[in-house]
């Protein structure tokens, strides 16, 4: 079992300063309030850096009036984090202008920044066109220009985290599913993975290498989905339905192998799930084939068609800086070039990611194009990544041996799990008391990650006849981000 | 450029332009999907809500189904709070696959110009009026569907801070499609059980 190592305790103003020491090649992955039971909070941070090493920090905030230095004004990663636990718990984060509640979108709504002759906010939202998921959008505009742009999510927000409070991890597991419809897998398989850290269980290899599998076939259904969506973004109706012909064969083969379009009640803590591989390899490799015989071709001509690429080149740019500083994850910082995907930085040394590779834009734009590009290789490399598996898994004797992992680390009952699921990387943070009931919870999704550059690219330079591919191009959850 | 995608298409044709010529094999693989399970699920209690879904085409004619599509149906959906999968779903129904369309029912942007109300997620507490808002908006007569566990009785998240209610406290619902998330066939039949209920002179 992995080895067990307490937080590193330290005192405020220190515990931001290791926080901030050479963040540049760290990553951000909790920021969070816990309570204690006597002295009121402590904060908890857990930082990666490069080589994958989790740090795990601490510090007891004590006084009548709580207050903390801020993170977010130097490390903007933390901004929406600090936010939530101001709402939270009433830390105040000197040095930080005040801003509206994050959590409590019923109290107070954006009002929008731009003044002057010429410009004027437009709301959007919860309720708008097509079928989407409610969050309010604040637009400042001069003319069709966006000048800034400011979104508020929360409406959706259904205290998750609290509502896990007492149960057993498999009954959280339920919850850990329903966090995200279209990431079900992985964001089970993050909790599956802390709740099983911090509980001490032991899994098998094959457990690690099904979770594996099942989220890539989450990957698969949702990247063709995001591909269509755009297609549809820019006009292209033949790709769009296409594509959503592509989903649809895909979410059915998931509902084959385990009776869930969603892959839901697949993934369990300790053990792998109940789906009988052998019965159903041959068939969903057949499907597989001719889905991405499909996939390559249209794919190959909306790369072709004008009016597509010249709608997303340049439409929606993210900025590196940006992408460095808000710690942004998954397709939207791979499509900027930066090098980051949870399977390879946080790879647990003995799993066979196969011929898996990292796909990044090497145009390294951030763009809406570059976006599209990533998510069209890696989908091409999901799907070799599932048929190897296949293979393997058909064989029901093939990774019965224990899993070892020396890498991972974490303090007594407490335990981390780190994904990458279609948006990018999603990670939770779980402890258990001594009745091995959820105590505390965590979660941190891509979608968290990304919504803070959403406003920012957005209004860099686009109209509003731009706004529907650079949302698509992000493809964000919302209920993900507000659990 | 623009004759390459019209070659395309006259080539694979089939799923964009053609009706399914025999019965989709999927509808009666998952039968289930009247029954208040989603198949995989471990645990029966959460998705217990009673709700039915009993199959259109038992309760109703071919003939009579016709009949109650002679006229268009406009949806607006509305996401009280769920969790994006019961949206993907109801995505799915423009979708070769299902092509609600040839049934005249489309998505509207406004509620102004909805005949059908689709709530899905629970309830939260900031979406509580919005959602009232948003009825109150629409023209008689109206429709009000639940679809979906959470919506029709807050499913796994009834004891969470931030649940308002069942979207029958709020709203009179007419039809309720169960289900974790409901299988796009189950959205299609809760949506003409509505039409039906509507015609039989439930009119509000």
């Amino acid at each position: 079992m992995a080895k067990k190592e307490d937080f590193i305790v330290l005192e405020n103003n220190r515990f931001i300063a290791r926080i901030l020491e050479k963040r540049e090649m760290k990553q951000l992955l909790h920021y969070t309030a816990v309570r204690e039971n006597h002295e009121g909070w402590s904060l908890v941070a857990l930082t990666g850096n490069e080589e994958g090493k989790v740090e795990w920090l601490k510090t007891v905030i004590s006084g009548k009036d709580p207050s903390i230095h801020s993170l977010g004004t130097i490390w903007p990663a933390a901004l929406w984090l600090e936010r939530e636990i101001t709402d939270r718990t009433g830390i105040e984060m000197t040095g930080r202008p005040k801003s509206r509640p994050l959590l409590y979108p019923e109290k107070a709504l954006p009002e929008g920044v731009a003044h002057g002759s010429g410009t004027f906010h437009m709301p959007l939202g919860p309720v708008r066109g097509d079928v989407m998921e409610s969050i309010v959008y604040m637009f400042d505009l001069l003319g069709e220009q966006i000048m800034f742009l400011d979104s508020q999510l929360f409406y959706k927000h259904r205290a998750i985290e609290d509502l896990a409070k007492g149960m057993a991890p498999e009954q959280a597991l339920q919850l850990a599913e329903r966090i995200g419809g279209t990431s079900t897998v992985a964001h089970a398989a993050a909790f599956a993975a802390a709740a099983e850290q911090a509980a001490e269980i032991d899994v098998s290899v094959r457990t690690v290498q099904e979770r594996l599998l099942l989220g890539e076939l989450e990957r698969l259904y949702n990247h063709a989905h995001d591909i269509g969506q755009l297609a549809g973004a820019t006009g292209m109706s033949v790709g769009q339905a296409q594509m959503a012909r592509i989903k649809e064969e895909l979410l059915r083969i998931n509902a084959d192998l385990s009776g869930s379009r969603f892959l839901r009640g697949t993934v369990h803590i300790g053990r792998p799930s109940t789906i009988d591989w052998k019965i159903h390899a041959e068939l969903c490799q057949k499907k597989l084939d001719d889905i991405a015989r499909r996939f390559n071709r249209f794919t190959f001509d909306l790369s072709r068609t004008s009016t597509f690429i010249d709608r997303l080149q340049g439409t929606g740019k993210t900025d590196l800086k940006w992408v460095r500083e808000f710690d942004v994850v998954g397709p939207v910082a791979r499509a900027s070039g930066i090098f980051h995907d949870a399977r390879f930085d946080y790879s647990q040394k003995s799993l066979n990611l196969g011929s898996l590779q990292l796909m990044t834009d090497l145009r390294n734009e951030g763009d809406a194009l570059g976006r599209y590009k990533v998510r069209v290789d890696e989908w091409k490399q999901s799907l070799e990544f599932v048929r190897l598996m296949l293979a393997f898994l058909e064989d029901p004797e093939w990774g019965l041996e224990k899993w070892q992992d020396d890498d991972r680390i974490s303090p007594e009952k407490w335990g981390l799990g780190i994904v990458e699921s279609p948006r990018g990387r999603t990670n939770h943070l779980v402890h258990i008391d001594s009745d091995r009931k959820i105590s505390f919870w965590n979660v941190r999704s891509a979608s968290g990650c990304n919504w803070p550059i959403f406003g920012l690219a957005a209004a860099n330079g686009n109209i509003q006849t731009d706004f529907p591919i650079i949302e698509t191009s992000f493809a964000l959850s919302v209920a993900s981000c507000d659990r | 450029m623009f004759a390459k995608w019209l070659r395309d298409g006259l080539r694979s044709g089939r799923s964009t332009e053609s009706y399914p010529r025999s019965r989709d094999e999927y509808i009666d693989k998952y039968a289930h999907w009247t029954k208040d399970t989603c198949g995989a699920l471990d645990a029966a209690d959460i998705t217990d809500s009673s709700a039915e879904n009993p199959d259109l085409r038992t309760l109703l004619t071919e003939k009579k189904i016709r009949r109650l599509l002679r006229k268009s149906l406009y949806i607006r959906h509305i996401d009280a709070g769920s969790c994006n999968a019961c949206e993907s779903e109801i995505l799915s129904l423009s979708n070769p696959y299902y092509n609600f369309h040839r049934l005249g029912i489309f998505f509207t942007d406004s509620p102004r110009h909805a005949d059908v109300l689709l709530v899905t997620g629970i309830v939260t507490k900031a979406m509580k009026n919005i959602l009232i808002e948003t009825y109150e908006a629409m023209p008689r007569p109206r429709l009000v569907i639940a679809s979906g566990v959470c919506a029709i009785n807050g499913g796994l998240f009834q004891s969470s801070p931030r649940f308002a209610g069942r979207v029958k406290d709020f709203l009179p619902v007419d039809v309720e499609i169960p289900g974790c998330p409901p299988n796009p066939f189950a959205l299609i039949n809760g949506l003409i059980i509505a039409v039906n209920k509507q015609r039989e002179g439930s009119r509000r």
